[in-house]
């Protein structure tokens, strides 16, 4: 497993000169699409495709001057947290090569970490860029739904996702958020409100007297003493800064993982109907019925973790089970919504532990999903209520693992996450 | 918390409905098991009090006007039957 694995596809792709990223070289997680330069989602589904435009991050990127230098991997259609549901086989942890580098961009933030690419995009769906951001001792910034046009990224659960940048330091990511923000006729999701001040003009910006709350469903028995450790000197490092460190309770909390897998996997089995073998994508041969090579195509072409979510998704929207599943998981995403409304009303910023573990070992996830979807706790409810969050690296000694500590902000206030970033950065 | 009871008959009605073909009977109970724990985990949102989501995200909408878009080539660059004289290449109807 050469170079850790990071890439599904190279490339050297120069961009137009005199841009603000000119020099700067970029991986592009590959989920989304790169105008002749196939573009797989880790899916055998899609080994072959090759998108005929780009994604408008893509364009952005490429008028900004950046060099485009790789395809990055990533867990299955972005279904994982470890990118070993790709068919391309997993990104390698650059600490511990028997450990996974997290996911699902997992790619994206070892190309950053071992230095292959100076910047790199993500998408976040449930914590797919603060996850391996985490465990690969990078940054990466989830934005707010909305900041980050999503055309031309190839969908998985679109209420939930975002494109974001990852970086070693936040003046990386902030410089990177500033070229791919911004409204997009071809995504009419995308906020058009444009903003007064550059991201990365944050860096560096006092935090003096800046109220930080810690939700104590979020540091929780689930989280393992190494990571509570580095999370507690990283709160410490804050107060040394002039930051006030509240403890808070939010209850909703509790029933994020739950509601998140019940929305993301419906939104996915809907989504993932497009691969029908016909249009792109594997073929089920022509031999058949409809019926049967559609199946067939699909039976072929997914792992088992696409197809796991695609048909826990199906069963959750199927006729009986809808008021009892997909119902109840809106009723607590608006409830999780109110809640981080109402604690900012009370706190400028949120933090935790972005993974409430350190990362897993190769190999030891297959057999148990339920396990491994519990691990998302502390970053699903950000994309349950649309937040923007950083992650940014602990406190302590990352040879002995890495760390992320998480950062969450009220709506459309990244400069804030970049303030807090950018503090307890300094060493 | 309700146990959920999930069977390999279950998973085959819902691959069929999903178009994902399962065949193999030891996946089909892999699968029926792995989704007895994780229905059953689902339930813990039963207690969930009602909740009006009040949207604060708008749609932005442009103005409907042709624009350029893909050639038929391009649409086309994908076709794993190959370009079948400018038609997608389907099973046939029965």
């Amino acid at each position: 497993m050469k170079n850790n694995n990071i890439f599904i596809t190279e490339t050297h792709l120069e961009g137009e000169s005199g841009g603000e990223l000119e020099g700067f070289t970029v991986a592009i997680k590959d989920n989304i699409s790169t105008k002749n330069i196939r573009t797989t989602c880790g899916s055998a589904m899609l080994k072959n495709y090759i998108p005929p435009y780009d994604a408008t991050v893509v364009e952005k990127l490429k008028s900004a001057g950046a060099t485009i230098v790789g395809k990055a991997n990533m867990d299955e259609f972005g279904m994982g947290t470890t990118t070993e549901t790709s068919y391309f086989g997993p990104t390698i942890n650059p600490y511990d090569d028997t450990r996974v580098a997290g996911g699902s961009s997992g790619g994206s933030a070892a190309a950053v970490s071992l230095g292959k690419a100076r910047l790199s995009l993500g998408t976040d769906t449930g914590g797919s860029i603060r996850c391996p951001a985490a465990f690969c001792g990078v940054v990466g910034i989830k934005p707010t739904y909305g900041l980050v046009s999503r055309y031309g990224l190839i969908a998985y659960a679109n209420s939930l996702e975002q494109i974001g940048p990852m970086a070693r330091t936040v003046e990386d990511a902030s410089m990177l958020l500033d070229v791919i923000s911004g409204g997009d006729e071809k995504d009419p999701t995308a906020s058009k409100d444009e903003k007064d001040e550059r991201y990365v003009d944050f860096v560096g910006r006092d935090v003096e007297g800046m109220t930080i709350g810690v939700p104590s469903e979020l540091v929780g028995e689930n989280v393992e003493k190494k990571v509570l450790i580095s999370f507690e000197e990283s709160m410490s490092d804050m107060e040394s800064k002039g930051c006030i460190i509240k403890e808070m309770t939010l209850p909703s909390l509790e029933k994020a993982v739950a509601a998140y897998y019940i929305i993301a996997m419906s939104e996915a089995s809907s989504n993932l109907a497009r691969y029908d073998g016909i249009r792109y994508g594997l073929s089920g041969g022509f031999d058949k019925d409809w019926n049967q090579t559609f199946a067939k195509s699909r039976e072929v072409g997914f792992g088992r973790e696409v197809k796991r979510r695609v048909l826990l998704g199906t069963y959750a929207l199927s006729a009986g089970y809808h008021n009892r599943y997909y119902a109840k998981a809106q009723s607590a995403r608006a409830w999780i919504r109110k809640e981080f409304d109402n604690a900012f009303k009370k706190v400028e910023i949120i933090a935790s532990p972005t993974m409430p573990v350190l990362p897993f070992k190769l190999n030891s996830s297959e057999n148990d999903p339920l396990k491994m979807y519990l691990s998302d706790s502390n970053t699903v409810p950000v994309n349950l209520a649309g937040l923007p969050a950083i992650s940014i690296p602990g406190k302590g000694d990352i040879k002995k693992g890495p760390v992320g500590i998480q950062f969450i902000a009220p709506r459309f206030e990244e400069g804030r996450l970049i303030r807090v970033g950018s503090a307890l950065e300094t060493r | 918390m309700r146990k959920i009871q999930v069977g390999s008959e279950e998973v085959r009605r819902i691959s069929e409905l999903a178009k994902i073909n399962v065949e193999d009977e030891k996946e089909l109970e892999t699968f029926a098991k792995q989704f007895e724990q994780i229905i059953s985990y689902f339930e813990i949102i039963e207690t969930v009090p009602e909740f009006e989501s009040e949207a604060d995200i708008k749609n932005v909408l442009r103005q409907d006007e042709i624009e350029n878009s893909l050639s038929k080539e391009e649409v086309f660059l994908n076709l794993e039957s190959g370009d079948d004289k400018g038609y997608f290449k389907g099973p046939k109807i029965r």
